[in-house]
């Protein structure tokens, strides 16, 4: 029906095609891949707390804020209150004496009342049922899943935490190194769908 | 339903109108493909296109979401950890003890208060709903005055104003005042002194009530001891439904039926002879059901006091005229005369005084009293005022009218209430919707829910309720009592010590501090320490002796009962709906959309007949009659009830309400109330002349369930009690189970926990009180009258009921139904998406996530207890910033598309398993519970791990009752039913159709 030549041409046509089809779909999963989409996530907060000072350099422990960690499925953020446990006192000033940018402003907010709106950095699908309690009485530390918090200045995403994030270590093999492991588990923490999601 | 129905609910129109009303943003979608242009087409392809080039440009996260860090936070409260509260409901005829689980300040999910002593942790259908109501969104936000916003302190001034000038005031409110606002009402009355105080309520035992005055000289209640009694005979009383303390009554009634397989050889449980005109809970759950007219009560009453005195005549002469067998009469006769100071007869509220009479006559040769009966001299709520009274007063001229929390416009039972109300000059309405007489008020103030508002109650002697808020009010509304008692104030002369209190609740605090001081001396100190140990406790419950029960006056009740009653061709008889009761709660969707207990109907109310009495109107189901009384009349579609009796129309309250919101707006119905007050009344709801009139037009009645037969499959066993004493295993001859095949390799669950649940038919009284909890706990949304007629109610558990024996007075059994956490769940193997799997733990779970929506599951389940979201039931509610606070957040709100089902409350399981690793232990047998567990008035719900022997679940599973529905396909059901033991009288053995189905 039609000449060898433009056959082929047919045939180069079709192949470049589909080469570029591959190409473009395998360039919109590497973009669009949500692992990759969450990781390194740092939004501008909108104080300019640093981890790396008060964790790090001054060692208060994670708790000392985040005091949901322990007991309930949220961590929390702290109250302005519990900044003013140290900030009453403690209030940064620059080399003119002026109190530092990021202080003024929490005292601003302690002042006039006002509850601070951060950029949650870490933020699980709506699906997912996640008990910050049961990690900790496990003995996980907080770095395990947040990274090593305590050397950023901007708190930044370390994990993807999706779920085949979570089952590399919900599925290991039984130890005893966890403080509340459960003897009939045959994984080291339970797998079955409902422990996240109902 | 008739084809016709059917066809009329599939109807183009009906189905459009009602997708667009559920899918608002997807409006345009929704053409029908013949309607569609193909410029829409390409619009809609256009539109998706774009939307996804966004999606791509952007390669933005998902959406950034805030963290809030507060000022300071609340003492004792941790985001997202529950608080629990302890109350009291006053919003039903009956005051029940609460405990109120709040979340970030929203009160959640209700239960019952364990120790309150009348409800013992335990609630009903309505109690759970009162959460959906608090936020409602339809309730009135703001006081107006003639139909514009004013403020609190113009409405004060207006009506104190109003009061000081006026020459006659009348305030109107429920019975069920507690006794602090009994005390501030009597206060007012005292400042206010040309006013007087009338109760109003359509549903109260005022006959019962004034009979019982008349004939002991005292003034007093019975107090029926259901555990105590051997045979009990109920006389139109709806003790398990709706009469007097349903929940106490529920919990003695099934103490009093328990059996213990151990030694089912002297197994001895109480026999319950009911005799009724239409059908109730309290007469599925009879062993020997006696179908009679209301207005024969007496008679019957009256000549069994003369059978057992040994004169059978009038007796037998009864049973003649109603075609009630003799052999069940004289079985019943001997029955009661062998047992007295054993037996206990309970005579409905709506009857006449003269048939309360002659039932306290029979109880007192029964030697009921201080045996079965006990007296109560603290009654829980008012005596009710006849309303002719108050429409005399009217007549006569009023100058302001106020009425608190009440619906008189609505359900007055006598002349045109809102005529009347016009005469007033100042009408003052307290409610929390702007409801029929709020519409009519010159004044429309909102009230708070009951979980905003401070009350107390004192339902019986010892047993001091308190009601506290959980919440502050979530709109500009206050509660009726603080009204009150500012206009006390206000008309109050200067120096009275009313004028000391700084509002309602220092009111009631003081009150409290007077009587406990009173009672236990002490300072000021101890005074608050008290206070507040009664708040945590819920109130002051304290034993007090037994009051002695007072003496009958034979010969005044003699000539009570013997007053002539007059009787016409047909019976009618006013009854509570079972859920929204006398249509204070209509604006429920809960409550709207819980199927009747025995009619199954949703939505609606209907006249109920026989059917010798629907083929004697050449009626048949649906077909629309009008019930004229006297001059008024009401249309309503005729349901024909199998176990009515003949001659008798039974009318459901309730309904038919006009204005207050949008979800009864919704509910089909009629008004009733509007037949009552006229002179062919015997009672306050009973009506003995009336006619009715096929009108030629017929409408479909929305049942959840229609097919009511089992078809000869033993799905719901039970047995008598000569039966069980023989073999206390004899479920297992009335069934066949072959031997089990199975594609499936076992697993191996003996590890860990496994958790079952155990259902004792004996006890499920077919309440329907787990339905709403398992609404309340779960998210589950209501889906609307026309959605249920096409069979897509979204409960996750059921109450199934079947019919059995005779057509006209059949044997009912419930059995509730949810998912059977099959080991081998058919539902799992056919979905292709693995959104359906089981845990170790012997779970069936659902990811909603996962699903699809391809509903294979819901096809492969036997049980039919799958639920799909075909529309987007939540999202009105989703959307709404008031309604969406009543969701829990522990469980997932599902989407359009998505298939869901009972989880076994999953988040609880999850709660004790984190409680009980927190302490080291193991978890506590009892320390889960499911949420409709925990409502069951009867505790008929056991659930546990099976694998922890000395659990109540293993003993449970081990009984010799316990058998598993459909057990013959193998798929391992792991919740067991334990077979109702029926105690039929051995001398009716033959008259009653063995109950064999197999």
């Amino acid at each position: 029906m039609f000449s060898k030549k433009f056959e082929r041409r047919i045939y180069i046509a079709v192949v470049v095609l589909i080469f570029s089809a591959a190409l473009g779909v395998s360039f919109g999963a590497f973009i669009l891949w949500p692992e990759r989409r969450e990781l390194g996530y740092e939004p501008v907060q909108p104080i300019q707390f640093s981890h790396k000072l008060h964790a790090g350099t001054l060692q208060v422990n994670c708790l000392y804020c985040h005091s949901g960690a322990v007991s309930g499925a949220h961590a929390l953020v702290p109250p302005i209150s519990t900044c003013m446990n140290c900030h009453a006192e403690v209030q940064p000033k620059d080399n003119e004496g002026r109190i530092r940018p990021g202080m003024a402003k929490l005292l601003e907010h302690w002042n006039n009342a006002e509850p601070i709106r951060w950029n949650k950095v870490n933020d699980l699908a709506d699906f997912v049922y996640f008990e910050h309690s049961r990690h900790i009485a496990a003995g996980l530390t907080c770095q395990q899943c947040h990274g090593p918090v305590e050397t950023m200045d901007h708190v930044r995403r370390e994990h993807g935490q999706k779920m085949n994030w979570c089952l590399g270590c919900h599925k290991q093999p039984p130890t005893n190194n966890l403080k509340t492991a459960d003897p009939t588990l045959t994984t080291r923490a339970p797998i079955n769908c409902s422990t996240c999601h109902r | 339903m008739t084809q016709d129905n059917v066809a009329r609910v599939h109807s183009h129109e009906t189905m459009h109108r009602l997708k667009s009303a559920a899918l608002p943003s997807h409006g345009e979608n929704l053409t029908s493909p013949d309607e569609m242009t193909r410029r829409d087409a390409i619009r809609i392809l256009m539109g998706a296109s774009s939307a996804l080039a966004l999606g791509l440009s952007g390669c933005e996260r998902k959406p950034k979401r805030e963290i809030v860090s507060r000022v300071a936070g609340p003492e004792y409260q941790m985001p997202g950890k529950a608080l629990y509260y302890s109350s009291t409901w006053m919003e039903g005829p009956y005051p029940y003890g609460l405990i109120i689980k709040t979340v970030d300040g929203r009160p959640i999910k209700i239960e019952g208060n364990p120790d309150h002593p009348i409800n013992r942790g335990t609630t009903s259908a309505a109690m759970q709903a009162s959460v959906l109501s608090l936020y409602d969104p339809d309730r009135l936000r703001g006081p107006s005055g003639g139909g514009s916003p004013i403020g609190w302190e113009a409405v004060d001034q207006r009506v104190s104003e109003a009061l000081r000038g006026a020459s006659s005031a009348v305030l109107l409110t429920r019975a069920n005042l507690g006794p602090t606002e009994r005390e501030l009402v009597r206060k007012f009355l005292s400042v206010a002194p040309h006013t007087r105080h009338f109760v109003h309520e359509v549903v109260h035992d005022g006959p019962r009530r004034a009979a019982l005055g008349k004939i002991y000289g005292a003034v007093g209640e019975f107090l029926p001891r259901f555990d105590r009694a051997r045979v009990i005979l109920s006389l139109d009383s709806d003790f398990l439904g709706t009469d007097g303390a349903v929940l106490e009554n529920i919990r003695l009634f099934t103490e009093g039926r328990r059996v213990n397989d151990a030694e089912h050889r002297r197994a001895d449980i109480s026999r319950l002879y009911v005799a009724e005109g239409a059908m109730t809970v309290t007469g599925s759950n009879a062993d020997h059901r006696i179908r009679l007219r209301p207005s024969a009560m007496r008679r019957l009453a009256s000549s069994l006091v003369r059978a057992i005195e040994g004169d059978a005549a009038e007796l037998n002469a009864l049973g003649a005229e109603s075609g009630v067998s003799p052999a069940l009469l004289t079985a019943l006769v001997d029955d009661l005369r062998r047992n007295r100071g054993g037996a206990l007869v309970v005579a409905g509220p709506h009857l006449p005084e003269a048939d309360h009479a002659a039932v306290a006559i029979l109880n007192d040769i029964l030697r009921a009293p201080g045996n079965t009966l006990e007296w109560n001299t603290v009654l829980p709520s008012l005596k009710v005022d006849d309303p002719a009274e108050v429409e005399a007063v009217f007549e006569r001229g009023v100058d302001v009218a106020i009425m608190l929390d009440t619906n008189p416009v609505y359900d007055w039972p006598g002349k045109d209430f809102a005529s009347l109300l016009s005469r007033a000059r100042l009408t003052v309405g307290h409610g929390q919707y702007l409801d029929e007489t709020l519409a009519a008020c010159s004044l429309a103030l909102p009230s708070n829910h009951n979980l905003e508002s401070w009350n107390d109650a004192e339902p019986r002697a010892g047993v001091m309720s308190i009601c506290q808020p959980v919440i502050a009010p979530l709109f500009n509304t206050r509660q009726p009592a603080e009204s009150l008692l500012t206009w006390t104030k206000a008309l109050a002369a200067e120096g009275d010590a009313i004028r000391s209190f700084e509002d309602w609740h220092d009111y009631l605090r003081s009150r409290w501090g007077e009587g406990s001081a009173t009672a236990a001396g002490g300072g000021e100190n101890e005074t608050k320490q008290r206070w507040e140990d009664a708040l945590r406790a819920g109130g002051l419950f304290q034993a007090v002796r037994e009051a002695p029960f007072p003496e009958l006056n034979r010969a005044a009740a003699e000539d009570m009962a013997r007053a002539e009653l007059r009787s016409g061709g047909l019976d009618v008889v006013f009854l509570p709906h079972h859920a929204v009761y006398d249509g204070r709660f209509a604006n429920n969707g809960w409550l709207q959309e819980l199927p009747d207990p025995i009619s199954k109907v949703v939505w609606d109310n209907a006249a109920s007949v026989s059917l010798q009495t629907a083929q004697r109107l050449k009626a048949v189901e649906g077909d629309r009659v009008e019930i004229k009384v006297g001059d008024r009349s009401v249309v309503l579609p005729i349901l024909v009830q199998p176990g009515m009796a003949d001659g008798v129309v039974a009318l459901t309250l309730g309904h038919g309400r006009t204005a207050g919101g949008k979800i009864l707006g919704e509910a089909a119905g009629a008004n009733v109330s509007r037949l009552l007050g006229q002179t062919a009344q015997i009672a306050p709801r009973l009506v003995t002349e009336v006619q009715l009139t096929r009108t030629g037009e017929s409408q479909s009645l929305v049942r959840t369930q229609t097919e009511f037969s089992m078809h000869d499959r033993p799905i719901v066993l039970d047995g008598t009690l000569a039966e069980y004493r023989e073999d206390a295993g004899f479920v297992q001859g009335k069934r066949h189970i072959p031997e089990p095949v199975t594609m499936f390799p076992p697993y191996d669950y003996s590890k860990g926990h496994k958790w079952g649940m155990a259902i004792d038919l004996s006890s499920c009284v077919g309440c329907n009180a787990c339905v709403t909890a398992c609404q309340a706990e779960n998210n589950i949304p209501i889906v609307g009258r026309e959605q249920c007629a096409v069979g897509r109610e979204m409960h996750w558990i059921r109450i199934d009921r079947y019919l059995t024996g005779d057509a006209e007075n059949p044997t009912v059994h419930q059995q509730p139904m949810l998912c059977q956490h099959c080991d081998n769940a058919p539902c799992e193997s056919v979905c292709p998406v693995n959104a359906t799997t089981h845990s170790p733990e012997g779970l069936n779970e659902m990811v909603y996530n996962r699903c699809v929506g391809t509903r294979y599951c819901s096809n492969n389940c036997p049980y039919k207890v799958r639920r799909f979201n075909f529309l987007r039931y939540q999202e009105a509610q989703l959307r709404d910033p008031v309604q969406e606070l009543v969701f829990n957040p522990q469980v997932t709100v599902r989407g359009v598309g998505v298939m869901e089902k009972c989880t076994f409350c999953v988040q609880r399981i999850n709660e004790g398993k984190y409680h009980a690793k927190d302490k080291g232990k193991a978890v506590e047998d009892g320390a889960i519970q499911t949420a409709c567990q925990q409502a069951c008035p009867a505790q008929a719900i056991t659930f546990g791990d099976v694998n922890d022997p000395n659990s109540r679940i293993a003993r449970m599973n081990a009984s010799k009752r316990a058998f598993f529905v459909l057990e013959e396909y193998n798929v391992k059901p792991n919740v067991a039913y334990l077979a109702r033991v029926r105690n039929l009288n051995p001398a009716l053995a033959g008259d009653k159709k063995e109950s064999h189905h197999g």
